[in-house]
């Protein structure tokens, strides 16, 4: 096919703001899928997790052939994108395989920081944007408002703004006949040799890794040799292909289009996502430009609640990797909880996500530890280390220097909730760098905050004291000296390493204190008295008890009944499945995650 | 299906009978047993018929040929329990009573078997007591609960304590030189003093034995009802403790062996039958919501706890069974461990040996372990026994032998 009919595009928008259902309207438009075929709505979203929740966690690539009313035939790829910022890499994948971009935003609600930075992501990379109002349909909806704003915040015409409901339908042809008409045709050489762009991967159990590419210049078929230039290592390709959307065998991907290669890689891990391919006989001189890559900002312990299930853990975690290259593992052992892994995620909810598969999907029990952020730590010897294990921090008279992740979050909320906003980001340590009225009912906030206090709560937080309508974003920014001590956790005496926690100090009290209390009514009753104490080094600043059983027992037990006493003991033991031995005390779950919900008691 | 046949080892394990007579006057606030209050002698007369014909399909051999040989043999110990099986007029409690005495081994007369009744002192008479002497009921189980009249009219119970003395005097005039008597410990807002009280006048009546419950809220009853209107209806756990250590304190300072969890005895006058469950063995539970476990393979089974499909389903010719479940090799071992830990003679490691072949030890080991070193349990020359603590967190600690 003529690179001239083919368009390349993916959807930037907000959750909720309807890009998968506009999606779905689309292919259904397109006649890719029939309105019988889209049985379970939104076909892109195809996790059980991702419809569950309503989120897209991982970005999918559809072909649609597509018969103009002009009769021209085209060929229309859209790479969908994640809209939560923990995914917020994976946007910037999707957009290098592409030209151009519909930025929808819903009438009601205006563009959200999510949105607006990831549409200045697409402005770097020279996207084409075509902005699309969405949900029209509504009441409240306020398009002019809406395009106002846009043209504001992020000075794009918005003169030809796509009106759109895609609950009803209305303006989908209006949307095809823009991605046709606007967005850029791909420009590549189709005589040079090969250039394709790894922009996901998957793996198959039949055909090995799946490389998700976009091919620049030249072309792959069936047979052809090619190799990773960052590698060098060669394959030959044993099959080529299009998402329809399930995967469909085609001759050959040419300079422009957008599809997979299978080539009997047996690791994922050999079509490391950024990477370029090219022919095996002919490469070409230099590799496209690749992106940044994942860089896991969170990181925890996750441990089988049973030993025995250490080497299925292991199993399951190198399955999700084939899928998730921003999952991150290496053994790791812990005092209490025995063999694990210590796993890097780009945020809570890919963590939360990842728990929750590896439990779902491989059916084990496991226990998650509180999340960390990777700390800096300048010793005495002036060697500066890494850290992303409380358990692992140094002495305190080894420390120097103690230094913690900042970010720079970008918050927008309706005016009359600044107060609340700034208020929130004063508790978690923010340091106020600006404001902007984007409307004169709408605000941007520019904070400094430690990442670490962003990963607690803080952006439920936000949620429940704006009423929903504030949005988050946030990038790296640079480590910062804090002061930060470990807080330890004691039960029965004895330390805790996987319960370990470093916080400000003007906060352990606090913390301390209510990490004490929750845990005192998480730890079930024991046989004995079980103390539960917070310590900084060896000062205890917070104690409670778990008061041991007094009295326990079935006083009747006639031959009437064996069997009913039985089960209800056994019920008794069911419920202790769930916990894990430390020591010689029996700790549920929960409590290993118990110092993330320790805002929620007041 | 096949003829069961058991080996000569569980062939030769004594073998109980129990009867449950789902009749009282009045129903109890805190009772979740089989039961129903009032019924006329119409009733009674086509329960009677109906154990009879129950009775009959184990001694033919229907599904429980089972215990053929076993059965055949006659039992060692025959309970009536309830409900209240003195509630049943005299003339058929007695043909009732003379009916089982009768598949007694080694016959009605004499102590050679046990034959306990539970009797509830609101429905006994001298003229009921001399019936059971005559049908050869040995042993008499007196509910007292309490002396108290404010807490037996809370408890729903239908005497007070007057009656309960005089009842138990006419038992002793009757001949009964084997009595237990209940207690029921743990009552709201009963403080200790009250409770010493309470032991003190039980000791005066010199039982034989004494069973003591910690008054629970089951499900469906009416204290359960109660508590979920806001009444303070039970004492609290560290309430509960001392008063179940001062009563073994007590009791054991007056010559009565804590033979079992709730239950105490004089030398000798442990009862037979309840330690055969304990101990886990085989009895053949007659009536309705009567439970019973059979030999070979090993069986449990519940009768139906409604009285009118119980009758319908004899009547009819088919067991009444409601529910049932063979226990394989595991769960047997699984259940005397549990059972035996209500015992104070705990588990005989050559018993258990020569039962299952394997040493407890080798089954539990790593249970056995942490329970001997947490003071749990206590080891003798032969046995592992519980100590009072472990007694005390049963619940707690046993699941892991499960």
């Amino acid at each position: 096919m003529n690179q001239e009919n083919i368009r390349n595009f993916c959807i930037i928008a907000h959750i909720d703001h309807g890009k998968s259902t506009l999606a779905d309207r689309i292919l259904e438009y397109t006649g890719t899928l029939s309105a019988r075929e889209m049985t379970t709505k939104q076909v892109l979203d195809q996790m059980d997790l991702e419809k569950e929740r309503g989120i897209t966690i991982k970005l999918t690539a559809v072909r649609m052939q597509y018969e103009a009313p002009d009769g021209e035939i085209y060929l229309l790829n859209l790479i969908d994108t994640p809209g939560h910022v923990d995914f917020s890499y994976e946007v910037s994948r999707s957009l290098a395989a592409c030209e151009g971009a519909l930025l929808v935003v819903d009438a009601t609600q205006g563009i959200e920081a999510q949105t607006l930075a990831n549409v200045y992501l697409a402005l770097e990379h020279d996207l084409e944007i075509i902005p699309v109002i969405n949900k029209i349909d509504l009441p409240s909806a306020d398009p002019e408002g809406v395009k106002k704003e846009i043209e504001e915040v992020i000075g794009l015409d918005c003169s030809q703004a796509i009106l759109t409901s895609a609950k009803d339908g209305t303006g989908i042809p209006e949307v095809i006949q823009g991605v046709i008409d606007r967005i850029p045709c791909p420009k590549g050489d189709a005589q040079a040799p090969l250039k394709a762009l790894i922009f996901d991967s998957s793996f198959d159990a039949y055909r090995g890794a799946l490389s998700y590419i976009r091919v620049f210049d030249g072309s792959v078929a069936k047979g052809d040799m090619i190799q990773m230039m960052s590698s060098g290592k060669k394959y030959e390709v044993i099959e080529t292909g299009a998402f329809m959307p399930g995967s469909r065998p085609v001759d050959c991907l040419e300079a422009g289009m957008v599809g997979y290669v299978a080539a009997s890689i047996k690791n994922v891990k050999e079509t490391r996502v950024g990477d370029t391919i090219t022919g095996g006989d002919k490469p070409a001189d230099t590799p496209l430009p690749g992106y940044r890559s994942a860089t896991p900002m969170v990181y925890c312990g996750i441990y089988p609640v049973e030993a025995n299930d250490y080497d299925k853990l292991r199993d399951a975690l190198d399955k999700l990797q084939l899928n998730d290259a921003a999952l991150l593992y290496e053994p790791e052992t812990s005092v209490a909880l025995g063999f694990g892994y210590r796993c890097g995620f780009l945020g809570l909810l890919h963590l939360d996500i990842v728990h929750e598969r590896l439990e779902r999907e491989y059916d084990l029990s496991l226990i998650t530890t509180a999340p960390s952020v990777v700390y800096e730590i300048l010793q005495t010897d002036r060697k500066v280390i890494l850290i992303d294990n409380p358990a692992k921090i140094p002495p305190v008279q080894k420390i120097e220097e103690i230094r913690e992740p900042f970010v720079a979050a970008s918050i927008m909320a309706p005016s009359d909730y600044i107060g609340a906003v700034m208020e929130l980001c004063r508790d978690r340590r923010g340091s106020f760098i600006n404001m902007d009225y984007m409307t004169p009912s709408r605000v941007h906030l520019h904070y400094d905050l430690p990442l670490a206090e962003i990963i607690y709560d803080f952006f439920d937080e936000l949620k429940s004291r704006t009423k929903g309508y504030a949005s988050l974003d946030y990038e790296l920014k640079e480590y910062r000296a804090s002061e930060l001590i470990k807080l330890d956790i004691l039960v029965n005496g004895e330390a805790v390493d996987a319960l370990s926690v470093i916080v400000h100090r003007d906060k352990a009290q606090v913390r301390g204190r209510k990490l004490v209390v929750r845990l005192r009514s998480l730890i079930p009753r024991q046989m004995f008295e079980v103390p539960v104490q917070a310590a900084i080094g060896t000062k205890v600043i917070a104690r409670e008890s778990v008061k041991a059983f007094r009295k326990n027992v079935i006083d009747k037990c006639y031959g009437g009944d064996v069997t009913r006493k039985r089960k209800l003991l056994e019920k008794q033991k069911e419920g202790k499945k769930r916990m894990k031995m430390v020591g010689s005390v029996e700790i549920p779950q929960e409590a290993f995650m118990a110092v993330l919900s320790l805002d929620d008691e007041e | 299906m096949s003829a069961r046949k058991a080996s000569p080892a569980e062939q030769a394990r004594p073998m109980g009978l129990y009867v449950h007579i789902p009749f009282c006057r009045s129903r109890c606030h805190y009772c979740d047993f089989v039961s129903t209050a009032g019924l006329s002698r119409a009733w009674q007369i086509r329960y009677r018929d109906a154990l009879r014909k129950e009775l009959a399909f184990y001694m033919k051999g229907g599904c429980v040929d089972a215990c053929d040989g076993r059965v055949a043999a006659g039992f060692d110990t025959l309970y009536f329990g309830g409900g209240t099986p003195t509630y049943l007029d005299a003339d058929l409690l007695e043909e009732i009573a003379a009916d089982f005495a009768a598949v007694l081994r080694g016959g009605v007369r004499g102590d050679a078997a046990e034959f306990t009744v539970e009797a509830n002192p609101g429905t006994l008479t001298a003229q009921k007591l001399a019936a059971l002497r005559r049908a050869g009921c040995n042993r008499l189980s007196v509910g007292a609960q309490s002396f108290d009249d404010s807490y037996l009219v809370w408890l729903g119970r239908s005497h007070n304590a007057a009656a309960f003395r005089q009842a138990w005097e006419w038992a002793r005039e009757a001949g009964f030189t084997n009595m237990n008597l209940d207690l029921l410990y743990g009552l709201p807002d009963q403080s200790m003093a009250h409770w010493e009280r309470t032991l003190r006048e039980a000791l005066a009546y010199q039982p034989e034995h004494i069973s003591l419950y910690q008054l629970n809220i089951e499900p469906g009853t009416r204290l359960a009802q109660l508590a979920g209107a806001g009444q303070n209806c039970a004492a609290d756990e560290e309430c509960c403790r001392g008063q179940y250590l001062l009563a073994h304190r007590m009791l054991t300072g007056a010559g009565y062996s804590h033979y079992e969890i709730s239950n105490y005895a004089k030398p000798g006058r442990e009862s037979r039958h309840n330690t055969q469950c304990w101990r886990n063995g085989y009895y053949l539970g007659l009536g309705a919501g009567a439970a019973g476990y059979l030999p070979e393979p090993r069986l449990r089974y519940v009768n139906t706890g409604d009285l009118e499909r119980y009758l319908a389903d004899t009547e009819r010719g088919r067991k009444p069974v409601a529910d049932e479940e063979t226990i394989d090799t595991r769960l047997a071992m699984a259940e005397e461990m549990m059972l035996a830990f209500r015992l104070r003679e705990g588990v005989d490691a050559g018993g258990f040996q020569a039962r299952w072949g394997v040493e407890p030890a080798e089954h539990y080991g790593a249970a056995l372990e942490k329970h001997l070193a947490t003071g749990l349990l206590e080891k003798t020359r032969q046995s592992l026994r519980p100590t009072l603590e472990g007694w005390l967190t049963y619940n707690v600690w046993v699941p892991e032998y499960l």
